[in-house]
């Protein structure tokens, strides 16, 4: 269990210990996080349909997700679910229930042993993904999910116990935790030995995932002493106040240092989910910023020119399917079947060279998400402004900024997307190396292994690249 | 430890956890967010207005013109009432030609055009845009309701 | 160590001759009509030589569209149906730049876009070089490591 990599406990700091250990930090953040998403729904209900003149749109797409793409999962991880509003009504009704009926769940309802995974996570960003085209552009549209997550959020916090939801089916969830564990910082135990001293020799009673009077239990059914991944630990901070022996810390740490690590599990549902967050910002960069406005247009399901029909869309729908569930796990197929053959052994399977190797992707897929949306930003920014002071489009003025005029930033765009490209292409040929050493015996063997990886990760780059250079 | 494991897998009666003011506050924090944006949507439903304090009688109306169509598609006031409308457009310049009050008007994207008048008849009045913007221009048109007082 | 002096030489080598390559070609002057429509342009890549003088007669087909290009800075807005807008500047920067749409004409008009590719396009050759050649000498570099 051991993760051999530098770390620093920030909770060494006294005041920052006392912020993050304080019960009013995170209501308080959950309610400012709470209030603007609330406005986009109104905003994009009653507001003007025009995407760019919406507080919806703008604030959605252009300033939040962005701001979680270039700031908050790279430097602090799963940071965004430790104030994700939408599942505060849900999560307060479940807190009500515990309190009445002592249980965290309605019916004694268990989360199904077969969905505890991500499978259905995949298939609800694949779905959110598709209709990216009318997503991004239609207020209306970006409420309506905004609506769609909340209350299914709720739902699910209703009938199933702790952060359920969070862990199996939120969209976003599926782009944060997977790259948290690229992040400098992580949640760990100090000291583990603490946590195996049994109860009858003074040893703790494992408040950290049953509660106590000081917190809740792990929301996120994570166990602290046998944490080894940030992928699913949401930075609620429970643990830190339940923890009777204050044995449990805020690390900061070296970039994606888990990944180089042997000790996490590489599981089939979470290389697919490196695969398809892989390919959809490729996808985003050529259907958005690519020439083809037919795909857009085939893409754009409010139509709005009379030659495009359904067959036209439902052939966008495969077509995006395709290179997402098809052609980008399908290229990472074949180079696990050339690295068995080019290594020369039979013992370690292909299924397994899949499986391990689809974790090197994570830096990789997290570059081209940074790369997309820094592109985004530098184009679209003077949205956020004017939006700002006509949330609705319908001629307010409040800050005086409704008519600045649109001011694209674009001259560091193509050299930035190279050196996304590049520091993704090396830091992911490391991870890969490291995984690839950890189960070949001989050093060399890993190295031929590794070369179809490397020629699929740089030219997945490459194509990248040329959209924007 | 095999004690206190058990201990864990009984998602049994859990101790109370003592919650800061925030905390025990938090669900009417939510519900009064809530309950403001449905009272926002609900009233702008209803009026195609947002609610602004004033005099009685007179109403003031934001309404936008983009390619091609205005925001909002309908305004409603009561016979007798001022009506006071603050036209932009987001895009293009645009037209604003109100027949029924012989009310014509030009808006550029970085103006607002005030236009004033009193809704003395009671009907559906439409206006529409009679400044070339683009193929959907001859279909841009919005409408003045006025309803009877009472 | 060897390999990526080998790799950026390459590189720098191949942009050398490009550099010089280009120096020796005649200017012309590059006529192009450009449709712009909702969402798009046609023909929406337009390629030219470095050093050409290039002309764009841009069309409205239905609603008021904008032009604009990354890194030229070359920008007219409102250009309206029956009432074609042109705009010419010398291409002297090599490299694909993205055209944009500037006047919001509608619901996808943040992505409608076009590509300008000025020939030849050493800044793609040149990443594609860096890039592999990352790739190449990381493989050379684990090979050849003594420990591990």
């Amino acid at each position: 269990m051991e993760q051999p990599y530098k770390r620093r406990n920030l909770l060494k700091n006294k005041l920052l210990k006392r912020i993050i250990l304080s019960r009013n930090l995170q209501p308080i953040a959950t309610l400012l996080a709470f209030a603007p998403f609330i406005f986009v729904a109104v905003t994009g209900i009653i507001g003007i349909s025009s995407g760019a003149k919406n507080f919806s749109v703008v604030f959605t797409w252009i300033l939040w997700s962005v701001l979680l793409a270039l700031l908050l999962v790279p430097f602090l991880g799963r940071s965004w679910c430790f104030l994700c509003p939408i599942v505060w009504p849900g999560e307060l009704i479940q807190r009500k229930l515990w309190k009445r009926f002592g249980s965290s769940k309605l019916m004694n309802l268990r989360w199904p042993k077969i969905l505890q995974n991500v499978w259905l996570q995949i298939f609800i960003f694949i779905f959110f993904g598709i209709w990216m085209v009318v997503l991004v552009t239609q207020p209306f549209v970006t409420a309506i999910a905004v609506i769609m997550l909340i209350t299914g959020a709720t739902v699910t916090f209703i009938l199933f116990p702790r952060r359920s939801f969070c862990r199996y089916l939120c969209p976003p969830g599926l782009f944060i935790g997977l790259y948290s564990a690229y992040s400098p910082i992580e949640v760990r135990v100090k000291d583990r030995n603490i946590c195996l001293t049994p109860t009858s020799e003074g040893g703790c009673e494992k408040e950290c995932y049953s509660g106590s009077e000081n917190g809740y239990g792990c929301p996120w059914f994570e166990f602290p002493q046998n944490m080894v991944s940030n992928i699913d630990c949401g930075l609620c901070t429970e643990c830190f106040k339940t923890c009777p022996r204050d044995n449990i810390a805020l690390n900061a740490r070296p970039f994606g240092a888990e990944l180089k690590s042997e000790s996490m599990r590489r599981k089939p549902d979470e290389a697919w989910r490196a695969l398809i967050l892989l390919a959809f910002p490729l996808v985003y960069t050529a259907v958005l910023f690519g020439p083809w406005a037919w795909i857009k247009s085939w893409g754009d399901l409010l139509l709005y020119t009379n030659s495009v029909g359904m067959v036209q869309h439902f052939f966008y729908i495969i077509l995006i399917i395709d290179i997402v569930l098809g052609i980008i796990p399908g290229l990472h197929l074949l180079a696990s079947m050339g690295s068995k053959l080019l290594s020369g052994t039979k013992d370690i399977s292909t299924k397994r060279l899949f499986v391990n190797y689809a974790y090197a992707y994570i830096p990789l897929g997290l570059m081209l998400w940074v790369g997309f949306n820094f592109s985004l930003l530098m184009i679209e920014w003077s949205y956020i402004p004017v939006v700002l002071s006509d949330p609705f489009g319908a001629g307010w003025n409040l800050l005086g900024t409704t008519h600045l005029p649109w001011m694209p930033i674009a001259l560091p765009i193509p050299i930035a997307e190279v050196a996304f490209a590049l520091s993704g292409v090396l830091l992911s040929l490391k991870v890969g190396y490291n995984s690839l050493i950890a189960i070949y015996p001989n050093r060399k063997q890993a190295v031929r292994a590794l070369i179809p990886f490397a020629i699929l990760t740089t030219a997945i780059a490459i194509v990248y690249v040329w959209f924007y250079i | 430890m095999y004690g206190s494991i058990s201990k864990v897998i009984r998602l049994g009666k859990q101790t109370k956890v003592k919650k800061s003011w925030v905390e025990r506050f938090m669900s009417i924090f939510i519900l009064i967010i809530i309950m403001l944006a449905v009272y926002g949507v609900v009233y702008w439903n209803e009026t195609s207005r947002f609610p602004v304090l004033g005099e009685e009688d007179t109403k003031v109306f934001y309404v936008t013109a983009l390619m091609w169509e205005y925001y909002p598609t309908e305004i409603r006031v009561l016979e007798g009432d001022n009506v006071i409308i603050h036209l932009t457009s987001i895009d293009v310049p645009h037209g604003f030609y109100l027949e029924a009050w012989n009310i014509t008007s030009n808006v550029s994207p970085n103006q607002t055009e005030t236009i004033e008048f009193t809704a003395d008849k009671v009907g559906k009045f439409e206006f529409y845009c009679i400044f070339y913007c683009g193929i959907g221009h001859e279909d841009m048109r919005a409408y003045v309701v006025v309803e009877e007082k009472g | 160590m060897l390999l990526v002096l080998i790799v950026i030489g390459i590189a720098v080598g191949t942009v050398g001759m490009g550099l010089a390559a280009a120096q020796q070609q005649d200017s012309y002057v590059k006529q192009f009509t450009l449709k712009a429509f909702r969402f798009g342009f046609e023909p929406a890549r337009l390629v030219v030589n470095q050093g050409d003088i290039v002309v764009i007669t841009i069309e409205s087909v239905d609603a008021i569209h904008g032009f604009y290009i990354e890194d030229y800075e070359v920008r007219q807005d409102f250009i309206t149906p029956g009432s074609p807008e042109t705009v010419s500047f010398v291409a002297d920067r090599m490299g694909m730049f993205r055209i944009h749409c500037s006047t919001i004409c509608g619901s996808l008009h943040p992505f409608m876009m076009a590509q300008l590719e000025v020939q030849p396009n050493l800044r793609f050759i040149g990443s594609f070089f860096v890039i592999s050649g990352l790739s190449v000498s990381f493989i050379a570099y684990v090979w050849m490591r003594k420990e591990d």
